[in-house]
């Protein structure tokens, strides 16, 4: 076959393999894949979009300096919005940047050279990087330049201008924070054994993502900062700024800080698409050999935790066995991992965020004083750990691989469900509190501490009883029913909960500090609601105790049900 | 003593399975043979409580299954066809899971683990995991899992698949073995020759309905041929083999 023609067919197989993904399609259809996620990636812009109309049509006649201030806020926002994105994107096909060892095994006995592998693959890589981008941008693109004003006297070139310099900054924000994530994996690639590249490649991918959420969180005060006048200061570490940058010297709007940020943004395009290719190329070799010479997969690391497990959780066979397996499932399985690893980076991100803001606003000192800011820091992350479980709970893995759960299921596989609520704790609660303390004792002294403990633990508790309130499956192993919950009503009811969590509950325990009183009636009102919660637990297993391992599904018609 | 009777599965008034009734008592290996479709899958995946009959009865030493499904599958081995595993686990802490699943003790549950895994030669790569394993070496991980917790009733769908000749000749003495202790075996297979040697009976599904069911010996003696393919052939096949076989090499020289 013709070389070209094999280089086409492969490209189209490599372009369709980054959908054929775990985590996006478990056994969909490919195409309406495709078509969700662009979808899912446009809808920001879109709404941010629309949204911004009104804003703009109060804004009419304002003056041109106020009007300059709301475009470069709403600008830096679809940049930072786009790369963003865009490292999610880069963390979730992470592993999809090469071939893989099944595109290996079926390519290497067919006619195909390698070199006709790699430029396919470099052909799809590019083709995945152009539709991503596109679908990313390309509303923000479109809308926000002919939403935005430009200014009395601005005549239609200067909004198609205004339209091209900031499409093209969009998209090369985007390029950037992609090839960015290129480079990191091919320095963890090159650099590192396969084994510890593995492990490295959990801890880069959180990093990535946590990383993003906190371009997020900066956001407004990045906005602050970009302004004529200002030093280069933290807006040397936030790219969304310097290609908001590049978009401004492409206007023709010359000061010293926006040319020494366009300057950044051209280098920093410039380098890492030049590292990204070379690295990629050397990356590449590495990984052909590597793919089809390392077959064994060595893990010993479950003895210490069974140990600790069995010491520590429980004795009993059954929730043993389901602890273990909900723990290698949590960390081994490339789906569960990447969805907990994004959750786990976005509390790295808020709590970063939180501290930052308050040491920029007061003194060092003011953490000897157990404040709302401080306080709230176990509860974030406990918040977001234990609904990141809960929601990778309900995720399938290797759903027929369930036969075994099933054939063996017994009148104690609830137990299961038991052992599913302690892994909670000892991931979700355990680790952001106990190694806390000592730091707390140090700051506040020991009683302060172990009350702050006690507090944050009843409070996880009392989560973890109300997220597995209806949970009746034995973690990972029932089919998930295709039509999730709704995302507007999910998003909004998980940020009021979590608003309420963290931060009202952190404001409420350092209300009651001062008064033991309080603190006795509020750890008495905790009390209840934990064992009330734990109740109505108790005695829906009692009415309905048997494991479900298949989801409802919508039935394919819906009727009346007249003639039932 | 497992009884099945007129088991039929209907899919969307389609019978995969039309009235079979077999009996399999202690110290008996019931064969379980068809072609491709024949239905065979399904009668198991009925016999392991993963589906539910459209009708007809399973009981297991004179309970229906409907009434203690758990009691039953308590005392249940099941070898599936497709090894389904959990990837990333390695073989060790997919026995483990096996075993904690059944409430085995855990010193008694890791000894057998142990010997189990030295007996299949699977002890050095106790710590890989099952993504890296081979068909067979995932095949005696699935044999194991089943026979852990030493069960009254064994089922296996296919379960020399990818084995290599040595664990194929220890897996035929080991059925051998297993209905010597008393077991129940329903032995599902396409290898009609290792059927012939350890199964005490045989029966022969075709489109869903049973074509034959007897000792194989009784079957021998019945069609007046010499072995179980040839009965098998004639009960079953519709076509000319060789000549099939003949237009494959056609198509490919073609």
């Amino acid at each position: 076959m013709n070389e070209w023609l094999q280089c086409k067919l492969l490209t189209v197989h490599f372009f369709r393999r980054f959908f054929d993904n775990d985590l996006l399609s478990p056994g969909a259809d490919p195409h309406a894949v495709v078509i969700r996620a662009l979808a899912t990636l446009a809808t920001p812009g879109m709404m941010i979009a629309f949204y911004l109309m009104p804003r703009y049509v109060n804004l009419n006649g304002a003056p041109p300096a106020i009007l300059e201030l709301a475009r470069r806020s709403d600008q830096m926002l679809f940049m930072t919005l786009s790369t963003t994105i865009m490292g999610f994107v880069a963390a979730l096909q992470w592993e999809a940047l090469f071939p893989d060892r099944a595109d290996y095994i079926i390519l290497t006995p067919l006619p195909v050279r390698q070199r006709t592998a790699f430029a396919a693959k470099v052909a799809s890589l590019i083709a995945f990087l152009a539709m991503f981008t596109l679908a990313i941008n390309l509303m923000p693109s479109v809308l926000f330049p002919l939403i935005a004003p430009q200014g009395k006297g601005a005549t239609m070139w200067t909004i198609i201008r205004f339209a091209l310099a900031n499409a093209t900054a969009l998209a090369c924000a985007s390029a950037f924070i992609f090839l960015a994530s290129m480079v990191i994996q091919g320095v963890l690639m090159n650099g590192l054994p396969e084994r510890w590249f593995r492990i490295a490649s959990g801890y880069a991918r959180w990093l990535l993502m946590g990383t993003m959420v906190t371009f997020l969180l900066l956001y407004p005060r990045a906005t602050q900062l970009l302004k004529p006048g200002q030093t280069l200061n933290v807006l040397r570490w936030y790219p969304p700024a310097w290609f908001v940058a590049l978009s401004d010297h492409w206007m023709g709007q010359h000061n010293i800080l926006v040319d020494q940020l366009a300057g950044r943004a051209v280098q920093a395009l410039e380098a890492s698409f030049l590292a990204a290719a070379i690295l990629y190329v050397i990356a590449y070799r590495r990984h052909v050999s590597q793919s089809l010479e390392s077959l064994q997969s060595e893990s010993q690391a479950g003895s210490l935790i069974e140990w600790l497990f069995a010491r520590l959780l429980t004795s009993h066979p059954i929730e043993l066995g389901v602890s273990m397996f909900t723990f290698n499932t949590l960390f081994r399985s490339r789906a569960h991992k990447l969805i907990f690893e994004a959750y786990m980076g976005v509390a790295a991100a808020l709590v970063v965020w939180e501290l930052v803001s308050l040491f920029a606003r007061r003194s060092y000192s003011v953490a000897l004083q157990p404040i709302p800011e401080l306080l709230c820091i176990p509860l974030v992350l406990s918040f977001i750990l234990l609904s990141a479980m809960r929601v990778v709970y309900s995720r399938p893995s290797e759903v027929r691989a369930n036969l075994l759960f099933r054939v063996s299921e017994n009148e104690d596989s609830w137990r299961g469900l038991e052992a599913a609520g302690r892994v909670m704790i000892f991931i979700g609660i355990v680790p952001v509190t106990l190694p806390l303390i000592p730091l707390h004792a140090w700051l506040w002294g020991w009683r302060i501490a172990a009350i702050h403990f006690a507090y944050c633990v009843v409070l996880g508790l009392i989560l973890r009883g109300i997220l597995l309130l209806n949970f009746r499956k034995v973690p990972f192993t029932c089919t998930m029913a295709p039509a999730g919950p709704n995302g507007v009503v999910f998003g909004t009811s998980y940020f009021f909960f979590f608003t309420v969590y963290a931060y009202s509950m952190a404001k409420l325990e350092y209300w009651m500090f001062p008064d033991p009183w309080r603190m006795v009636k509020i750890f008495a009102v905790l009390a209840t609601v934990l064992v009330a919660i734990e109740r109505v637990r108790g005695k829906l297993l009692e009415q309905e105790h048997h494991l479900l391992f298949e989801e409802d599904l919508d039935p394919a018609v819906r009727t009346l049900g007249l003639g039932q | 003593m497992l009884e099945v009777r007129h088991l039929t599965k209907r899919f969307s008034r389609i019978a995969a399975v039309n009235d079979v009734s077999f009996v399999v008592r202690p110290y008996e290996v019931l064969g379980y043979l068809g072609p491709n479709g024949s239905g065979k899958t399904t009668t198991v995946n009925m016999l392991t409580g993963l589906l539910d009959p459209s009708d007809g009865e399973i009981r297991f030493d004179g309970q229906r299954l409907t009434d203690d499904l758990i009691g039953y599958k308590r005392r249940l081995g099941y070898v599936p066809e497709i090894p389904y595993l959990y990837a990333y686990l390695t073989g060790l802490e997919y026995l483990q899971l096996a075993g904690r699943l059944r409430s085995m003790p855990g010193r008694l549950m890791n000894e057998k683990i142990n010997s189990l895994l030295e007996l299949f030669s699977l002890h050095g790569s106790r710590h890989t995991q099952l993504s890296s394993y081979s068909k067979g070496m995932k095949q005696k991980i699935l044999i194991s899992a089943a026979i852990l917790h030493n069960p009254d009733l064994l089922i296996f769908d296919e379960p020399l698949s990818g084995l290599d000749v040595t664990s194929a000749l220890v897996f035929k003495h080991l059925i051998k073995a297993l209905a010597a202790e008393g077991k129940c075996i329903l032995y599902s297979s396409h290898v009609l020759e290792v059927v012939e040697k350890v199964c005490t009976h045989v029966m022969i599904l075709h489109k869903g309905e049973v074509v034959a069911h007897d000792s194989v010996e009784g079957l021998r003696t019945l069609a007046n041929l010499p072995s179980l393919e040839d009965i098998f052939a004639q009960l079953v096949l519709q076509e000319d083999t060789e000549q099939t076989a003949r237009t494959i090499v056609q198509v490919m020289r073609s």
